[in-house]
């Protein structure tokens, strides 16, 4: 077995992966065939729901990926052979020729400024800019190594020219190279390769071939402020502002005369997305959606498209279309639509039109899956092994992360990756950190005295445009200079990029710097990267200061460029005041106890045990009921695959029980917590009154959630038997066999009951569409001869197969559709035989429509299970307003809290069903574990200090401490004559998470916060005030 | 004015509600040409349900009198067909000279109702006499050609929705298919190759295994790939002749994504470009080629001549000849040259009669049996 594994794609799917594996302790190859990693997502210019940059929260960990020493980043490669055995592959990759020698590319670029004109379509802008030979795909580009098009290079192809070798510095242009082959050995491997978006295959009547008709991967180059039009919407044909802009959804997907049966998934949230960012970017267009059934099923996606609508004036249409045409001379498009809410057909003029098509496996899938020896589905999707672990393809050790198994979103993606690294780690357990090397510190962290010279650097970033456009940059640089105590001061054009990362070491060894400030983006996502920058440079990372100068400056104050400028120049004199009496501040090392903890023994839980288990670390589940398997034990069958959920659970239960490593604690609960991530002391309550204290390194939580009962709604009563929720059907499915169905012919299920509401349950609860068909077929299935009706409002079938199990499911019932304007009516009409009247507004007929039914299910949203406030307090965690657990960050952090330690997977999070559930569990337990596997981590030095001198034991700090690092400690004061019993406050540095609370709140300000202290903020606001 | 439109109309059906969709009659408006089907995401085959629609109506003593056209006499003719002591006895002068015709054979060519339109619409014994020709060319034994001959019940079946009479139809042209023991039936009408290659096969279980059913561009195509002929003799004219092609719906659309008749059709034209012509495709061409504007005779009226009109406009911009492989569009289209002079100048030529005289023989059957 060998300690490395190849990842092939550098996506978001492939980078996470490649972090997560790098720290479970294997070595990792990065395959990509772009001259650059960053996939799709780099190409994207905000990402939903919170409407981030897409590329500001991938570049950081792209430059990651980059200054990774255990992975290997193979851009510009691809795959060709693989042979040998699980466990032990070889690999043969071909490296193709750049024509540039990437060991001596400063990635400065004279040699595409030099390059002759002739211009070929830029494919990261998707063919709406242009690029010259030599080039680089987008300015961020990791690795930053330029490469010449052997298509077009004219020294290539008719051999004149050659200037860009004439004008390298670095004497990196080599016309000589030649394709290489390399021959790799890896333990597993894992696809990663994402998808595309052809939308030039989509049929003539959605119009494409038009030129003011757009792909949605277009509209984001076009909005992205990097790309062809500088983030100014404009309609590719004459470059005017378009007016009117719609977003057609559903061009193409579900549509078996396009051949794509199933649904694209993520469409109608990037479409809400991609209409609130043009309401921001432009006041003239105004936006109109032309939507189906809308799928935002995600955490907090339904609110997202709900607020498109209400606070950006988003306009959105329930359709169907017929065909786009163009106007020849104005280039405007009409499209020709059915309303189906009024039943007219209608056309529309738009001066842009956005197509939402559909996104389909990568090219070159066939071929990877040949070379790999591994199947591909119906869809050209690569096939998962079972339903149970959609990871694995069907070879052992080739594993599947991302949108090459299916479509998912980005937070899926992530999760779905550390999920993969986890069971990667699992499979190659005992040959773990064989190929790791441990960071080289190579320059040793200087030592800087109290009283030294202050000697700092500045470097200040134009972003782009982000910020050079709004803030005189050069300017800014020049007054910067006349500051006591700057030595340098430089500006360039992208501070977070990997060559920019040289020049700032390069400034502070040159110029003996102990104190370095980058005036630039947010510290949230870039000041790691920094610091980790001024440690390579031997420079302690406290003495490192932050300016945003984008976020609290550009992006605000863009109508005055003066007074942005002069701000600027305020907060860069304000930093520079506090650097001077920056000091270096020492990590703690903390030992992680090597066990987990599991809070719930459902599923998820289940599958997060299995994985630390499988990885060697003693786990312990806490379950608070008396059997596993949390609302597994409710379910009857589970979709689409039609198979017994007890089947499956009663399986999963006896790999638990037979696990060495995993200890269950049932009808238990949590008493206390008491610790910090690694460390932590957990007191379990068992059953019969014991307490067990438990030493913990990490927790998963893994609560679950539970159905909501709808009092009131619909008849939903006591006395009223046939008036019933999904789980209660469930039940009778799973226990009454059929006779309970002798007297009942015609069966209503209502969807949407108290969920996507104007106020409280908001959102979508994901599952219930689905949930509710698959009962459906299974109705009939047990009696044919009755009559299904299904009233809904979106059918939510999100998932690769379910649009086909849905046109199943379609022959079953009768499918009506109501919105939330006019509510079903639902009276009972007889008590003995139990019958009951459904009135709705009929939208074909444009009239009510009053109908008898003998039962009604009534398919209510999942809520968060009970008891989680006093969970949540415990853990010093975070609940959302719906009460489920508020991860670290919605998109990039799904499993992970934002207090270290703890980690989150399953219907904890939001609701999901069974398979998602497990990807995530796998998930967490790969996040876990790598805490875990480190053995030992350092701990942050901005902590809170109390100087026992000033302190008088008050114990008004405690008090206000959210993370309950504070403890008041009694002490003996020994004086000539007498022994004062003192109280002295004592911060535990290791709990502490800087939040300064405490120093506010302290009468005596016998508490200072490091990095943050009284002088270093009052020389702030001297600076600010008293200086110019 | 429709009242309902399809997607309503599906919807309604599925309600229950189909009483409102057949009151209304709507659906004797549809030309069942299944434009709708080419962009229909559900690949719903409206065309069938206006089919089994039509079946109700009717039993709803709905008149089909408004709809049809030439007071119906040819679906009259259908109809008598049908009738079990009727024995139609076709003229069979059309028969050119040097054509080998049995009752008895292998293969069987259907020449359809062609004949009994004559009288009206003139010119369409050329097709009957070329497509015999090519057979008897390639073919060395005598083709079977049945003057007794009954309607394969295509109008009957789609215009009105008589499944009864189509039934009845069926029967006797199999049972007189099973007399001649034939194996293969060629047909040069879209129509009748639809309806025995899908109507047929759904409704008789072994029609399938029985008879192997070939349109004549399949034939030709079929004849072409194996080598057994080619396309020679270059076109009269000396300058090159723009010519053009009407997909009849019946061979774009009615048929499964495997049969390519549409793409065959084009190989060959490419062929052709050797010979002097210039294929152009019309605004509207394959699966998304226009109806011809009337089906099964029913609704020629003045919607029918505008849609018409539109498509021979296409024709025109695209050359100076349409080929069709429709004895029916054919007519429908030749019929407007009468009302409009503008578009009076395009030859409309069926597609046996375009190739009968570049067609040549390479290699005999026989011979190859004989090696």
């Amino acid at each position: 077995m060998q300690g490395s594994v190849l990842v092939i794609g550098g996506g978001i799917a492939g980078i996470q992966t490649s972090l997560d594996l790098t720290e479970l302790g294997f070595k990792v190859y990065l395959v990509e065939r772009n001259p650059s990693i960053g996939g799709r997502m780099a190409q994207l210019d905000k990402t939903f729901p919170t409407n981030d940059c897409s590329l500001c929260i991938l570049a950081p960990k792209m430059v990651e990926v980059f200054r990774n020493p255990n992975i290997e980043l193979m851009t510009y490669h691809e795959l060709k052979a693989v042979s040998g055995t699980p466990g032990d592959f070889i690999a043969t990759i071909i490296k193709k020729p750049r024509y540039i020698d990437e060991t001596r590319c400063k990635g400065c670029g004279d040699c595409a400024a030099k390059c002759p004109k002739i211009q070929v379509p830029n494919l990261f802008d998707m063919n709406l800019g242009k690029r010259k030979s030599a080039y680089i795909p987008f300015p961020q580009a990791v690795p930053p190594i330029y490469l010449i098009d052997p298509e077009i290079c004219l020294k290539l192809t008719k051999g004149v020219c050659g200037v860009c070798a004439k004008v390298c510095q670095a004497e990196a242009i080599n016309f000589e190279q030649v394709e290489q082959e390399i021959k790799i050995n890896v333990g597993a491997i894992v696809i990663a390769t994402g998808f595309d978006m052809p939308a030039e295959k989509l049929s003539s009547r959605w119009g494409y071939r038009f030129e003011n008709v757009v792909s949605a991967l277009e509209y984001e180059r076009i909005l992205c402020a990097s790309g062809p039009f500088g983030g100014h919407v404009l309609r590719p044909g004459d470059h005017e502002e378009p007016e009117k802009i719609a977003f057609i959804q559903c061009a193409g997907s579900r549509d078996l005369h396009e051949g794509i049966r199933y649904c694209s998934s993520v469409c109608c949230m990037y479409t809400a997305k991609e209409a609130i960012i043009t309401s921001e970017h432009s006041e003239k267009s105004k936006c109109f959606v032309f939507r189906h059934d809308i799928r935002a099923f995600g955490k907090n996606f339904y609110e997202f498209t709900q607020r498109a609508q209400k606070e950006y004036g988003v306009k959105y249409i329930q359709t169907k279309i017929s065909k786009i045409e163009e106007n020849p001379e104005t280039k405007n498009l009409t499209i020709h639509y059915e309303n189906l809410k009024t039943g007219e057909f209608d056309n529309f003029e738009a001066n842009l039109v956005v197509l939402a098509t559909p996104l389909v496996h990568s090219s070159g899938s066939q071929e990877l899956s040949e070379i790999l020896g591994i199947e591909v589905d119906e869809y050209n999707f690569f096939r998962e092994l079972d339903y149970y672990n959609k990871s694995k393809s069907t070879k052992e050790g080739i594993y599947l992360c991302g949108f090459c198994q299916g479509p998912m979103d980005i937070p899926e993606t992530v999760a779905d990756s550390s999920g993969v690294a986890g069971q990667v780690a699992a499979y190659l357990n005992s040959v773990k950190f064989e190929q790791i090397k441990e960071k080289d510190i190579e320059i040793p962290e200087l030592g800087i005295k109290d009283d030294d010279e202050p000697r700092i650097g500045v470097l200040i970033c134009h972003c782009g445009i982000n910020i050079g456009k709004y803030v005189h940059v050069p300017l800014l640089a020049e007054y910067v200079r006349t500051l006591p105590n700057v030595i340098q001061c430089e500006d360039n054009l992208y501070s977070c990029s990997s060559d920019s990362q040289a020049r700032i070491k390069e400034l502070i060894i040159n110029n003996k710097l102990n104190r370095f400030i980058v005036a630039s983006c947010t510290p949230r996502t870039h000041e790691a990267l920094f610091q980790e920058t001024c440690v390579e440079a031997g420079l302690n990372k406290y003495l490192f200061e932050m300016v945003n100068i984008r976020d609290q400056c550009s992006w605000v104050h863009m109508d005055d460029a003066e007074a942005a400028t002069q701000k600027a120049k305020d907060l860069i004199r304000m930093a520079v005041a506090k650097a001077r009496l920056l000091k270096p501040l020492k990590e703690e090392l903390l030992k992680i106890t090597p066990t987990a903890l599991i809070i719930g023994g459902g599923i998820a839980g289940m599958t997060a045990a299995l994985n630390t288990a499988n990885q060697g670390f003693k786990t312990f589940i806490v379950e608070k009921e008396t059997v596993l398997g949390g609302n597994l034990n409710y379910l009857n069958e589970l979709y689409p695959i039609e198979q017994d959920a007890s089947d499956f659970l009663n399986r999963t239960i006896d790999t638990i029980e037979k696990n060495e490593n995993i200890q269950t604690f049932l009808n238990a609960k949590i008493k206390k917590v008491k610790g910090y991530v690694g460390n932590y002391v957990v007191s379990v309550e068992e059953s019969n009154g014991n307490v067990q204290e438990l030493s913990i390194g990490t927790i998963i939580v893994a609560t679950g959630g539970k159905e909501y009962k709808p009092k009131d709604l619909f008849q939903y009563k006591k006395e009223n038997k046939n008036v019933i929720t999904q789980l209660e059907l469930e039940q009778l499915l799973k226990e009454k066999g059929k006779s309970w169905l002798d007297d009942i012919n015609r069966i209503t299920t209502i969807l949407c009951v108290n969920a996507r509401q104007n106020e409280g349950i908001t959102y979508c609860s994901n599952i219930c569409c689905g949930n509710s068909i698959k009962n459906i077929g299974l109705l009939k299935k047990l009696k044919p001869e009755l009559e299904l009706i299904v009233l809904y409002r979106d059918l939510q079938m999100a998932k690769k197969r379910y649009e086909d199990y849905y046109r199943e499911r379609r022959k079953d019932a009768m499918f009506l559709r109501y919105d939330l304007d006019n509510l079903p009516i639902v009276k009972r009409k007889s008590k003995s035989p139990e019958k009951y009247g459904i009135k709705y507004y009929d939208t074909n007929l444009q009239d009510f429509l009053e109908f008898e039914t003998d039962l009604i299910v009534l398919s209510t949203p999942m809520v968060p299970s009970d008891n989680l406030m006093d969970l949540a307090k415990m853990l010093k965690v975070p609940l959302d307003k719906n009460g489920f657990f508020l991860e670290a960050h919605v998109k990039l952090r799904p499993l992970d809290f934002a207090t270290e330690g703890i980690f989150l997977c399953g219907c904890a999070q939001w609701p999901k069903n069974v398979q998602d559930t497990i990807s995530q569990a796998n998930g967490a337990a790969g996040r876990a574990s790598r805490f875990l596997s480190a053995k030992e981590i350092t701990t942050s030095g901005i902590v809170a200090e109390v100087n026992p001198i000033n302190c008088i034991g008050c114990g008004k700090c405690v008090s206000v401490c959210a993370y309950n690092a504070i403890d008041i400690l009694d002490s003996i004061k020994e004086y000539e004559d007498v022994s004062l019993l003192v109280k002295k406050s004592f911060i535990n540095s290791a709990l502490c998470k800087g939040c300064g609370t405490c120093a506010a709140t302290c009468p005596n300000g016998a508490i200072s916060i490091k990095q943050y202290d009284f002088d270093q903020i009052t020389a702030m606001i001297e600076s600010f005030l008293l200086e110019t | 004015m429709q009242k309902y439109t399809p997607s309503k109309i599906i919807q309604l059906i599925l309600e229950g509600f189909e009483d409102k969709v057949l009151d209304s009659g709507d659906l004797w408006d549809c030309l069942t040409c299944n434009q709708c089907l080419k962009d229909c995401p559900e690949d719903i085959n409206f065309a069938d349900i206006v089919r089994t629609a039509r079946y109700l109506m009717r039993h709803r003593n709905q008149s089909v009198d408004e709809y049809v056209a030439h007071k119906g006499i040819y679906t009259t003719l259908s109809e008598i067909m049908s009738r079990p002591y009727i024995n139609p006895e076709r003229n069979m002068e059309w028969v050119p000279k040097g054509c080998k015709i049995s009752d008895k054979g292998n293969i069987l060519y259907y020449v359809g109702c062609l004949p009994f339109f004559n009288y009206e619409f003139e010119g369409l014994d050329t097709i009957a006499k070329s497509t015999l020709q090519i057979m008897c060319k390639v073919e060395n034994e005598p083709i079977v050609v049945l003057s007794e001959e009954t309607c394969c019940g295509h109008d009957i079946y789609w215009g009105q929705g008589k499944l009864k009479t189509f039934i009845k139809l069926a029967k006797k042209n199999i049972d007189k298919f099973e007399k001649t023991g034939i194996s293969k039936i060629v047909t040069a009408c879209a129509e009748c190759y639809r309806t025995f290659k899908i109507d047929y096969a759904q409704l008789f279980e072994e029609f399938e295994s029985k008879f192997e059913v070939k349109h004549l561009i399949e034939y030709i195509y079929d004849n072409w790939k194996e080598g057994t002929i080619e396309f020679v003799k270059p076109n009269k004219y000396e300058e090159i002749t723009p010519f053009t092609y009407h997909d009849p719906c019946r061979l774009s659309r009615f048929l499964s994504k495997e049969n390519d008749i549409t793409g065959m059709t084009r190989e060959i034209f490419k062929e052709f470009e050797k010979l002097g012509y210039k294929f152009n495709e019309m605004k509207h061409n394959k699966k998304n080629s226009l109806c011809c504007g009337v089906n099964s005779w029913m609704n020629c009226n003045e919607k029918s001549k505008a849609l018409r009109y539109t498509r021979m406009l296409e024709a025109k911009e695209a050359g100076k000849i349409m080929i069709t492989s429709c004895p029916k569009c054919n007519i429908h289209l030749s019929c407007l040259q009468n009302d409009f002079e503008d578009i009076a100048s395009i030859e409309i030529l069926d597609f046996s009669e375009f190739l009968v005289n570049h067609i040549k023989v390479r290699k005999s059957r026989k011979k190859e049996e004989s090696k």
